[in-house]
């Protein structure tokens, strides 16, 4: 495939666009995402942008492509993913307090922090399904929304082994939190190494 | 299809497999098993993902009337009630009746919230009286003419007792006690407080009383703060046993132990000996564990919460305590899984031969079961003080073959003259049950 001209996007890839671009762009797109401008000048000397910038000739060097993603993780999407991991890990570490003090409250808390992961999992797991609805089921979009479906399942299964009165709760509902709560936490890497609004390639 | 429609498909096929997954999990009806009398058949325990409930459908009696054996009559004597639980034959024949509704336990968990509106809908909506109605029928004729309130301003009343002219009350927080003389429709004074009951949360709320034969002393049966100790083992000091109070000085001990929710208590004549019904824990499958009739022991341990039947070990309590398990006394007599009785009250001859001997037992109906259970009073026949044989309907119909449950029994009394008189806190109904004029059952 040709290599299309700076600042062209190749809409070859609805799903996933390649937008080559310049020094003097890949500097403003850094800059406005305050990270330091590295290694893109030919002398292979690291500047930042701000004590000492590219050369005039080299502004227009086209030195790379980014790969768009159509639509940019929302913050809101980021939110919920985010939210969702300690508070399973809290009905985790609730559990394990149950588990090893046979106090009651530590299994109420247990209880409350899986309905709330499950609140916001379920969030997730919408903006999850509707990025695929969007952009089609491939990659790790389809491994977040699966990730997350397994994640919620488990968990509410858990909520109702939760239900249970007492001791009844253990051990099944111990094993479910520690199985969730690693499950949210694969999930949140997944989607925060995926769902960004580019990456360099 | 277009490549937006395969997505859309996608997307779609993946939250409908959630709901499909959600959706498959429910039980099927329970086996019948015999479950009365003084060796009943205990299945093993289970639990599965969803409690299996079967909430009863409230809707009027219209024409309809509770079903009673041949040779008897049935009335209702007195309506729009505010939740009648315990009622009282005074010497007069006047018929006192306790209604409220207690309870302040707080909501722990989200299964509490959700599990308490589902339970509403098979209860009345109407507000608790906090009072007590006296009921009277001048003439004999079986109508209650007089409807009136003896005495308000109480706290979910629920026990009765007279002892010569003290009227005991037991409230939700305290044992009280009223001067009564023959006749009176309304109490002239506040209450005296004979002694504070546990009240703090009163999961199970109700407190139930009888009077020993000589009127000495007052027994009050005090239910469990939880199901099965999910509210922590603190909130069970106190509960789940039988106070022996001291009708004099208000002074009290523990008489028996280990009851899960002894919600209703009656001497037995002749013997004197306390017998109580007893409300067991649920959440062990549809035939477990069966709630009973038993003569309680003074000093007994009838094994709440660490087990039950005996020395049936609950798992759900935890640390256990293999030394209670193995004190536990085994009950006299299985009512059933999940009956809910909640009235008891010993026969007299005037209620006609075949129903001469044996207690009356009224059955509240289950929630966590399915086919329902009780919804009706029964008869326990007794044998040389002891009962002996399976349990008659007495009083039924109060679910009908609808579906719909139009009463749920709750205290049942025997009037002296030849009556049973049941509560009905569903309909808010008192309901008197009479033999037949000229009819020899």
């Amino acid at each position: 495939m040709a290599r299309p001209a700076a600042g062209e996007v190749n809409d070859a890839d609805a799903s996933m666009r390649l937008r080559t671009f310049t020094v003097d762009q890949a500097l403003r797109t850094c800059d406005a995402r305050g990270r330091e401008y590295m290694s893109l000048t030919h002398d292979g000397i690291q500047r930042s942008p701000a004590e000492n910038g590219p050369k005039p000739r080299e502004r227009n060097m086209v030195v790379g492509q980014i790969r768009m993603h159509p639509r940019p993780v929302g913050r809101f999407h980021a939110f919920v993913l985010a939210a969702m991991v300690p508070l399973f890990l809290g009905a985790w570490l609730c559990d394990f307090a149950y588990w090893s003090s046979h106090q009651i409250e530590w299994s109420n808390f247990a209880s409350w922090l899986t309905a709330g992961g499950l609140v916001f999992g379920a969030v997730a797991l919408l903006c999850a399904l509707v990025d695929i609805a969007r952009a089609g089921a491939r990659g790790a979009s389809l491994t977040l929304a699966l990730l997350l479906l397994v994640t919620w399942v488990l968990g509410f299964i858990n909520a109702l082994v939760h239900a249970r009165d007492a001791w009844a709760v253990m051990p099944t509902g111990l094993i479910l939190s520690v199985i969730v709560a690693l499950l949210a936490c694969v999930s949140a890497f997944v989607g925060f190494t995926h769902l960004r609004a580019g990456a360099m390639s | 299809m277009t490549q937006a429609g395969m997505r859309c498909a996608i997307a779609i096929a993946i939250a409908i497999a959630v709901a499909c997954g959600l959706a498959g999990c429910s039980g099927g009806d329970a086996p019948d098993l015999a479950q009365f009398g003084a060796d009943p058949k205990l299945p093993e325990q289970e639990r599965g993902m969803l409690p299996n409930m079967t909430i009863a459908d409230p809707a009027p009696w219209g024409d309809r009337r509770p079903t009673v054996p041949p040779g008897y009559a049935i009335r209702a004597i007195a309506t729009g009630l505010g939740i009648p639980r315990q009622t009282l034959v005074l010497p007069n024949g006047d018929i006192l009746v306790a209604e409220g509704r207690g309870g302040s336990a707080p909501k722990l968990k989200p299964k509490d919230i959700v599990a308490s509106r589902i339970k509403a809908k098979g209860n009345t909506a109407v507000a608790g009286g906090n009072r007590l109605t006296l009921l009277r029928d001048a003439d004999g004729d079986g109508t209650y003419e007089l409807k009136t309130v003896f005495a308000d301003k109480l706290n979910a009343p629920y026990g009765l007792a007279l002892v010569g002219q003290a009227l005991y009350v037991a409230n939700q927080d305290a044992l009280v006690r009223f001067d009564y003389r023959d006749g009176q429709t309304r109490a002239v004074a506040a209450p005296t407080v004979v002694t504070a009951l546990p009240s703090a949360i009163n999961h199970h709320w109700t407190k139930s009383l009888a009077a020993s034969a000589d009127g000495q002393y007052l027994y009050v049966g005090i239910g469990s703060n939880s199901n099965i100790t999910e509210r922590g083992m603190t909130a069970e000091v106190d509960r789940a046993q039988v106070w022996q109070i001291d009708a004099a000085t208000g002074m009290h001990k523990s008489y028996a132990t280990g009851l899960r929710n002894p919600t209703a208590l009656a001497i037995q004549p002749g013997t004197g000996q306390l017998w109580a019904v007893v409300n067991e824990r649920d959440e062990l499958g549809p035939n477990l564990v069966p709630d009973y009739l038993t003569s309680v022991r003074e000093g007994g341990f009838y094994g709440w919460p660490y087990s039950y039947w005996g020395q049936n070990v609950d798992p759900r309590v935890m640390p256990q305590d293999p030394q209670k398990v193995a004190a536990a006394i085994v009950p006299d007599y299985s009512l059933g899984s999940h009956v809910a009785a909640l009235g008891v009250a010993f026969s007299s001859p005037a209620m006609g031969a075949k129903f001469a001997d044996g207690a009356f037992v009224g059955e509240h109906g289950s929630w966590n079961r399915s086919p329902p259970v009780g919804y009706k009073v029964v008869f326990v026949p007794f044998r040389d003080g002891r009962p002996a044989g399976d349990p008659v309907d007495f009083v039924a119909g109060f679910r009908g073959d609808d579906g719909k449950t139009r009463g749920r029994p709750v205290g049942v009394s025997v009037d002296p003259r030849g009556a049973l008189i049941v509560a009905d806190d569903l309909s808010n109904t008192i309901w008197r049950v009479t033999r037949t004029p000229g009819t020899t059952p």
